[in-house]
């Protein structure tokens, strides 16, 4: 009798456990997707560029970053006058800053019904969604049908850089951006050090050895990117190690060959001469496993200068001028002998997700993203007269940032120079001067398309051979652009042994003959 | 325990001084090993974002600063409520898990059970292999339709191979005489396991519960993973929201893909932020260990049990 | 006992177990859910995954998503590194795990004994990240604390960022350092659930506290102690990524020291996000753990099939 209690509790114990855990299971489960709230607010023969858009869709897209307090706000008036105009709205979900790396991919590999998602080439997940199918194709006449206005502001280049095995994926931004870093100098060592001017490799080299000379750390690492900027040199976008390991003579439109480093004397040159300096304690010898941030060396005064691009270096020279003010920080272009290139555009942008349900609402929304100047405005300076004012036709100054953060949204997607406003600066000082002389001189100073500036490369039929140099080549060639090795020569004969093991010579052909089909289907 | 077999001694003898010497020394060697860092990070999250940045750790707060604090609380009740959500599952977590790991370890331990390797196997290999993320997340969130939900937290934690295994081993120590005789007294399976092993093997419980305990209080991972509402989000993930953002967004700067949107990244704090975290997060476990720790301090005696 | 010939005997086998069985029933659905089904993913190890298809329908590619790791001509290396540290970690954090429990019991303080043990739980609760930059402020050969002392006592400062050599004795230390307070807790629970009567018999017999450690405390953890061993041995191919990552990063010139499978497959894979690859190199470590585990579990068995993990 007892033994039947027993055998009965142990039963209903078991089951109670096991059904708990069924039940949980199953609890939920009719939350998936229903954010969607469902509206019937169909309007007949209403029109978009003479699209039918009577019915109504509600839209959703991915963008990442996060949550501003006022972000809906700014989104409840956007979506007034999506429902006005294309009779659609949009919702947004955000992939925070610490798990877009992770949950970009789950999106879609667990097939997440969403319509937009933004994207950038390399950090943003481009390519590598690209090569899983992710994307939806935009066809030419898909743009120019449903985005008609986007297809004539995008310049062509950057459609051309967007296109994987000739198909867009994605609808790039429109900004012309330097990708080429400046340095941020403290001009009390400039003058203490008798260096008059920082405007080429030999002047920086000086430089960086009187820093090292008086005690000073001039950078936090080896200027390479300096280096081969030098020497009119630029990377192939889509090879690995973003590029860094073949480069190509963006100077001459004439010169179609590759450089990989382990063949161009340049880079032993380089790795030479950054050892001289490494030596000399130009930079610290910690320089690999060191994870301070980059502005952290020069606003400490543990180094005399930063490399960072225009902006950036702006920004951290006005603080170091705030917190010190006799440092007299100013920016300096090192390889201002050479001509400037404006970053790809792809950058940035917006890509359509493959199992959309209307692709072309999707598109549609997204012409209004770029063309529409109230949303642009919207998107990038939040609600006009609460966040900022403007000043003039093209100008803003801020009101107030905290609620949504200026430029801060992740509308970089689809960022438009012809219609988005630059900042009104009011107590303008010697710094800013510098700047735009610096900016002028870029823009200035523009040199010749190269047919390879929209060559991307596709690693599909090589990825073994490129994960295989990705995982072999960090051995030799940080500590090479670093100087920190014993004897160069042997450590670039080592890394060339490894590179080819792992197969670099197999990419170099694959990338000649899509190099070679990528020329010819220009012509 | 040994204070017993001690006390029949009434003298220390040369023997035991020795090894208290031995014992003391070397404790507290590992201890101050064990405290510094942690003081220097009591000490860090105290301090100024600045002075860490350009001075390093130090043992005391260089430059008084509660900036780090003030970021994690900016909104008490968030804190809070995330704090109410992780102690929830910790305890629920905790009490199903111990209760699901025990019965099974039960199982498995009993030599009169001949398929208890088999199971055993059928549990240990799946900590060999496993289907990496996207099969799991598709499991949840499709499948299961767990997403936003707080079974998505409290699930896959729930219930842990190499604590059913560690608990198992516990029991198996317990001599085989206890069992038997429970069966001659016609105790049936549950109350053998409830009235004469459970009791047993309080040390063990405390153990795999800590163990239990602490993998619901750490888990950010899940919550990354699966919830999307703030309301929802454990202790964890939502201070490891806000250095991750903070870290990644700069990095993202580094990587100058976004020039223009510096502004408001750069004056966050970020190292002294990591180490109020820490503090904000082991607090409490340190404050809560010593319930845990009776059960370590005192010995049990099976013959009194067993009677 | 004897087995019972086939279906027959298997059903009166089912019936006599019906209880275990139930008892084992939530641990097994459960088990089956949430593990053995979601495992269909190994098979994107030998599959050219994307998405449309999804796990199952994406095109095989043989051992193609294997090639990578041993082109990159490191496989070798990474491999030995992986063994070799956890080896070392293995054997140090139970020696001294033990050690820590054993001293820990001996002591008669019980303000002390609860203090020392708490404050050895605290670097478990320092996330890597942390312990990295610590690591950094430590040995960096700048500002460094170690190298401020050094040279503060007329030394030569040790760039411990360019010399791999002094690596594998600082990974060791934080291994030991990390998981000395949780890990000890386990064979404080051991220790605390031997019957005490078997201590006083053994003073009765006259045996000396060192006797009475290594006669009864230590055989009587063994169990215990041979099972954690063995769940051990079953990730020896698997490297601890955040701590060999956020100790070292990428630091080429410590690669030969320090590099172990998983940051060589982090650094391939970082930029191609490669789901197939990523799959490859996990079962690759899984079926060489695999093959491990049972030879030591057979060993094991030998010298007492009470000690073996199934």
């Amino acid at each position: 009798m007892k033994k039947k209690t027993k055998q009965v509790c142990a039963l209903t114990l078991s089951a109670a456990m096991a059904a708990g855990m069924l039940a949980g299971c199953g609890s939920d489960s009719d939350k998936g997707g229903s954010d969607r709230k469902e509206s019937a607010k169909n309007v007949e023969g209403k029109t978009y560029n003479g699209v039918d858009v009577s019915e109504h869709v509600d839209l959703k897209m991915y963008l990442l970053g996060e949550r501003t307090p006022d972000f809906d706000a700014v989104y409840d008036e956007i979506n007034k006058i999506l429902e006005d105009k294309l009779n659609c709205s949009v919702s947004v979900d955000f992939l925070s800053w610490g798990e877009h790396e992770k949950k970009y991919s789950l999106l879609f590999s667990s097939q997440e019904d969403f319509d937009l998602i933004f994207t950038a080439t390399s950090w943003g997940h481009y390519e590598q969604t690209v090569a899983l199918g992710g994307f939806y194709p935009m066809a030419e006449d898909f743009i120019q049908k449903y985005a008609p206005q986007t297809w004539e502001t995008v310049p062509e280049v950057a459609w051309e850089q967007a296109k994987i095995n000739g198909e867009i994926y994605m609808v790039p931004n429109n900004q012309t951006e330097f990708g080429q870093d400046v340095l941020a100098v403290r001009g009390d060592l400039m003058e203490e050090y008798n260096v008059k001017s920082i405007s080429n490799w030999d002047e920086m080299t000086e430089f960086f050895k009187r820093c090292a000379e008086n005690g000073i750390y001039a950078v936090q690492n080896g200027p390479w990117y300096q280096y081969f900027q030098s020497q009119g040199m630029g990377l192939v976008g889509g090879t690995p190690k973003s590029g860094e390991l073949i480069l190509y003579n963006a100077e001459d439109p004439e010169d179609l060959d590759f450089r990989c480093i382990i063949d161009w004397d340049g880079f032993t040159d380089y790795c030479k001469q950054a050892k001289e300096m490494a030596d000399a304690g130009c930079w610290s010898p910690d320089v690999l496993s060191n994870e301070e941030d980059r502005q952290t060396g020069l606003l400490t005064g543990k180094t005399a200068a930063m490399v960072w691009n225009m902006g950036t270096c702006l920004t951290y020279a006005r603080q170091a001028n705030t917190e010190n003010p006799d440092w007299n920080t100013t920016l300096v272009d090192p390889v201002s002998d050479h001509p400037k290139h404006a970053n790809p555009y792809i950058n940035n942008g917006v890509a359509i997700n493959k199992n959309s349900k209307n692709p072309e609402r999707a598109m549609m929304a997204l012409n209004e993203f770029y063309t529409n100047p109230e949303i642009q405005d919207l998107t990038m300076l939040g609600i006009e007269g609460k966040h900022w004012e403007a000043v003039g036709e093209n100008q803003y100054k801020l009101l107030d940032e905290s609620g949504y953060g200026l430029d801060n949204n992740c509308n970089w997607g689809w960022k438009n120079e012809k219609i988005y406003r630059t900042e009104y600066v009011e107590n303008r000082t010697a710094l800013d001067d510098t700047y735009d002389a610096v900016k002028e001189s870029f823009t200035n100073n523009q040199r010749e398309d190269h047919p390879y500036d929209g060559f991307n490369f596709n690693t599909e039929n090589v990825t073994s051979q490129v994960a295989a140099v990705e995982a072999a080549v960090d051995t030799y060639y940080k500590p090479l652009i670093n100087g920190l090795v014993d004897d160069v020569d042997q450590s670039v004969k080592d890394m060339k042994s490894a590179l080819e093991s792992a197969g670099i010579r197999d990419i170099l052909t694959e990338l000649d003959k899509q190099a070679a089909d990528y020329v010819a289907g220009k012509q | 325990m040994r204070d017993n077999a001690r006390a029949t001694k009434k003298k220390m003898s040369s023997d035991v001084r020795k090894l208290n010497i031995i014992a003391y020394t070397f404790c507290i060697a590992v201890a101050l090993i064990c405290l510094i860092p942690f003081l220097m990070i009591i000490s860090g999250s105290f301090s100024s974002e600045a002075a860490i940045t350009k001075n390093g750790f130090s043992l005391l707060p260089q430059d008084f600063s509660l900036q780090a604090y003030k970021t994690v609380f900016k909104e008490p009740i968030v804190v809070f409520r995330a704090y109410a959500v992780t102690i929830c599952l910790t305890i629920g977590g905790t009490m199903i898990g111990l209760l699901l790991q025990t019965m099974t370890a039960y199982v498995l331990s009993r030599k009169d059970f001949e398929w208890r390797n088999k199971f055993s196997f059928f549990f240990y290999f799946t900590t060999l292999f496993n289907g990496g993320l996207v099969p799991y997340y598709v499991l949840m969130t499709r499948t299961l339709n767990l997403k936003d939900s707080y079974l998505a937290l409290l699930l896959p934690l729930l219930f842990n191979v190499y604590n059913l295994l560690i608990m198992k081993s516990y029991i198996t120590a317990l001599p085989d005489s206890l069992i038997d005789a429970a069966k001659i007294d016609g105790c049936g399976e549950v109350r053998t396991l409830f009235q004469i092993v459970m009791p047993l093997i309080k040390p063990a419980l405390a153990t795999v519960g800590l163990f239990i305990a602490l993998a619901y209080w750490n888990d950010w991972y899940n919550a990354m993973l699966y919830i999307n509402t703030e309301d929802k989000y454990p202790l964890q993930y939502f201070l490891y929201q806000q250095v991750n953002n903070i870290e990644a967004y700069k990095k993202l700067i580094a990587n100058s893909a976004v020039s223009s949107a510096v502004v408001t990244a750069v004056s966050l704090p970020t190292q002294t932020l990591k180490m109020a975290l820490t503090i904000v997060v082991t607090g409490p476990i340190i404050l809560a260990y010593p319930m845990v720790q009776k059960y370590f301090v005192q010995g049990i005696t099976i013959g009194a049990v067993k009677g | 006992m004897q087995k019972k010939q086939g279906v027959k005997g298997f059903f009166s086998k089912l019936y006599r177990y019906r209880i275990f069985l139930l008892m084992l029933l939530p641990a097994v659905v459960y088990t089956l859910i949430f593990s053995y089904y979601p495992m269909t993913g190994i098979v994107m190890a030998f599959k050219k995954y994307n998405y449309a298809d999804g796990i199952l329908g994406s095109p095989w590619c043989g051992l193609d998503n294997f090639k990578f790791f041993f082109k990159s001509g490191q496989a070798g290396l990474v491999t030995r590194n992986t063994v070799l540290y956890n080896l070392v970690f293995i054997a140090f954090n139970t020696i001294f795990q033990i050690a820590v429990a054993i001293f820990l019991t001996e002591i008669n303080n019980k303000h002390f004994r609860k203090t020392a043990q708490s404050l050895m739980f605290l670097p478990y609760f320092i996330s890597w990240v942390i312990v990295g930059v610590m690591a950094f402020n430590i040995f960096s050969s700048d500002y460094g604390f170690l190298n401020t002392l050094i040279t503060g006592l007329g030394g030569k400062r040790i760039p411990f960022y360019t010399n791999p050599k002094a690596w594998p004795f600082i990974l060791i230390f934080f291994n030991i350092w990390k998981n000395i307070g949780y890990g000890s807790v386990m064979y404080l629970a051991a220790i605390m659930g031997i019957d005490t009567s078997v201590y006083e018999a053994a003073a009765i017999d006259g045996a000396n506290v060192f006797q009475r450690i290594r006669k009864v405390t230590i055989p009587m953890i063994m169990p215990t102690t041979i099972i954690l061993l063995l769940l051990a041995v079953g990730g020896i191919f698997k490297g601890n990524f955040d701590m060999f990552y956020n100790l070292v990063g990428n630091n080429g010139l410590l690669f030969n020291y320090t590099d172990v499978i998983d940051t060589l497959t982090f650094r391939a894979l970082i930029r191609s996000n490669d789901f197939g690859m990523a799959a490859a190199i996990g079962l690759f470590q899984s079926v060489l753990c695999f093959i491990t585990v049972i030879v030591v579990n057979k060993l094991v068995g030998k010298y007492d099939k009470d000690y073996t993990l199934f």
